[in-house]
């Protein structure tokens, strides 16, 4: 097995993998930026080393420093958590090279996979569905215009390297396409460093369904089940559910194949996830992107299926096969995860880091908690505000909701304003509780559920 | 207090670099320093968790230090075979390099922030220092 | 589909009595059950019967009997 594991992250994931090792008995290296000094990882790691000032880019992103002190502290693995370095190939060779096992697919399987056109044409030629687009990257206006004209408005023009909804812009006439082409291809320089284009047919009113993967490095892979994603904002996800209520079980049969065959299409190795959008009609579904990390809402597939995902990630990388066959993959309950962010949804989402002046989190039978805060400690503006996720479990899916209200009765934080109060009101709100959300849901109703927390705020007599 | 929380006080001595600890409650105090004796055979307990409040690094008067510009491998002199860059008590004009750090075979020249006299020399070659750490300790003049 | 299993179904949705789950009582006089606990009824009624309830008819589902008579209906 892997013996010393340098964590190249933060946050409540960092913590999520240093608790995997260390019911591994693998020892840990955190690393941390100045403004990350008091972090919870970096207090419970066996090692903890200063790496660089709060900007990330001086810090978690500087590859040469993670590289150093991983070969300086004696590890033998990298683990990337999400975000930052966790889908760049540069870095996974950058390890390979340095002696180390990066804790996910090879930089090769991570371009294939992580070049969201690329993608599209392997999947395509590995019989797995995807959404009409152009072929490739549309490298100015006028490829994108004629891609646009074939496929049909409205469109989607995406940056290939793109994640978390950073360089999309939707276009919904050959007029706009301009404009927003050039606005989204800025953001994708700003963003990743990388500002090739591809353009996809908008399905409307989807439903965004990912599939969780595991794969060992002996050629098995297998699928752990759907996720439902459709609360949304801006691309940026809310409320996560496992498994998506909409999906029969022969479409969660046929959709899980997919994903299979997606991974096997580019040699995948670890934990993935593979999105699709299903259209309105329920019946037809859209290979979307492949994310070749451990996702923020992972969480929720460990509780419907009882697998520690994050320990399967590092028995993979120690070289182990899967102890697990597709039949033996059971979906038991129905459990729905919250984030909660350091934001204030009735200013526009403002992200408003600060001090945890008080924490409570909820807990009792099918909670559960996935965060870094503790009370005193300050959540920093350097990088991204979710504070924490609740996450429940229960046999079925209305239980699950209920159980969800009464865990966010219970949470109770002072220091920053939060979406929970958000939440707790979609948690309410008929269309949710049906189960009939598609990404649309937030944008239509957020006015009115923001209407609903400022009484709730105003007769609590909160500010 | 029972002895395996005492065990687990002891290791966690052992295991951060504090030169001493003395622990009193009612009944009694408990008082360890980093004598010149050898330590006592204490079974190595489980790698205990750095107790959040002590993880700090010890408090030696800072001063004015010469702070590692980034991660990496501390080098007191260009090369092994060579004389170091400075020794204690050394005048060195602002600017002249002190001593190395090294990152990823990419070697970084730490320079003199002003001119001073080299008082104390904090890390010894090979040894991994994290960003911001203190270096060398200096007057300056 | 018996009896009894709806009436649990409704009684640990609704919070009532079992004895006020009679196949004349009505959801929202007789069981109090506003809007959002009728829709909660109905995702409850799916996930114990398997059975499911197609929105537009939720509407005419005014009483317990109504009820009953729509899931022998509708077995599938």
């Amino acid at each position: 097995m892997l013996k010393r594991v340098l964590i190249a992250n933060r946050g409540e994931i960092a913590l999520r993998v240093l608790r995997a090792c260390r019911e591994l008995d693998i020892e840990t290296v955190a690393v941390y930026s100045e403004a990350d000094a008091e972090a919870l990882h970096v207090q419970l790691a066996t090692q903890a080393v200063c790496i660089g000032p709060a900007k990330a880019a001086d810090s978690y992103l500087n590859q040469d420093a993670l590289l150093t002190v991983a070969q300086a502290t004696g590890c033998d693995g990298v683990h990337p958590g999400y975000g930052f370095l966790s889908e760049n190939a540069d870095f996974a060779d950058a390890c390979a090279q340095a002696g180390l096992t990066f804790i996910g697919p090879s930089g090769d399987t991570i371009r294939k996979a992580g070049s969201k056109s690329a993608a599209r044409d392997i999947m395509r030629a590995a019989g797995v569905p995807v959404t009409p687009g152009s072929d490739g990257p549309v490298a100015s206006v006028e490829a994108a215009l004629a891609a646009a004209e074939a496929v049909g408005y409205p469109v989607l023009l995406k940056a290939s390297a793109g994640g978390g909804g950073r360089g999309i812009r939707r276009c919904d006439s050959a007029a706009a396409l301009p404009s927003a082409y050039t606005e989204a291809k800025a953001e994708a320089k700003a963003c990743f460093g990388d500002d090739e284009m591809y353009l996809e047919k908008l399905v409307l009113r989807p439903r965004h369904i990912e599939f969780q993967v595991l794969a060992d490095r002996q050629g098995n892979v297998v699928h752990l089940g759907d996720r439902d994603c459709s609360i949304q904002r801006r691309n940026q996800k809310l409320i996560e559910e496992a498994p998506a209520r909409c999906l029969t079980q022969s479409l969660r049969e046929a959709m899980g194949q997919a994903a299979v065959r997606a991974a096997k299409a580019v040699g995948y190795e670890g934990a993935g996830t593979v999105e699709f959008l299903l259209d309105a009609d329920g019946e037809h579904f859209y290979f979307m992107e492949m994310n070749t990390r451990i996702q923020v809402e992972h969480g929720i597939t460990e509780l419907v299926t009882g697998v520690d995902l994050v320990r399967q990630q590092l028995r993979i990388a120690s070289g182990l096969s899967l102890d697990m066959e597709q039949s033996d993959i059971r979906l038991t309950g129905h459990a729905i995860e919250c984030r909660i962010n350091a934001e204030n949804p009735g200013a526009n989402f403002a992200p408003c880091p600060g001090r945890v002046e008080f924490v409570h989190f909820p807990g009792g039978a099918g909670v559960r908690v996935d965060s870094c805060l503790y009370n005193g400690c300050e959540l920093s503006p350097w990088y991204d505000s979710l504070a924490a996720k609740l996450m429940v479990h229960a046999p079925t899916r209305l239980e699950a909701i209920r159980k969800m209200r009464r865990a966010l009765e219970e949470f109770t934080l002072e220091g920053f304003p939060t979406n929970a109060e958000l939440s707790y009101q979609i948690m309410y709100h008929p269309v949710f509780v049906r189960g009939g959300c598609t990404t649309a849901f937030l944008d239509e109703h957020l006015p009115e559920l923001l209407d609903f927390s400022r009484r709730v705020c105003e007769s609590e007599g909160e500010p | 207090m029972t002895n395996q929380e005492i065990k687990e006080l002891i290791s966690c001595f052992e295991n951060s670099s504090l030169q001493t600890m003395k622990l009193s409650t009612q009944e009694f105090t408990i008082e360890m320093s980093r004598g010149a004796g050898a330590a006592p055979a204490v079974p190595q307990a489980p790698a205990a968790v750095a107790v959040p409040a002590a993880a700090s690094a010890p408090a030696r008067e800072e001063g004015d230090a010469v702070k590692a510009p980034l991660v990496g491998t501390f080098y007191a002199a260009p090369a092994p075979d060579q004389a170091p860059f400075v020794a204690v008590g050394d005048r060195v004009k602002k600017g002249q390099t002190v001593c190395l750090i090294e990152a990823m075979k990419m070697m970084s020249e730490v320079p003199a922030p002003c001119d001073c006299v080299i008082e104390e020399i904090l890390k010894a070659d090979g040894e991994l220092v994290a960003f911001g750490e203190a270096l060398l300790r200096y007057k300056p003049c | 589909m018996e009896f009894e299993k709806v009436r649990d179904v409704i009684v640990e949705t609704l919070g009532c009595d079992a004895e006020q789950v009679t196949l004349e009582a009505t959801l929202a006089e007789d069981l109090g059950a506003d809007s959002l606990a009728s829709v909660e009824l109905v995702m409850a009624l799916e996930e114990a019967t398997g059975i499911s309830i197609d929105d537009a008819d939720v509407a005419n589902l005014k009483t317990v009997g109504d009820i009953m008579t729509y899931l022998n209906g509708h077995k599938n």
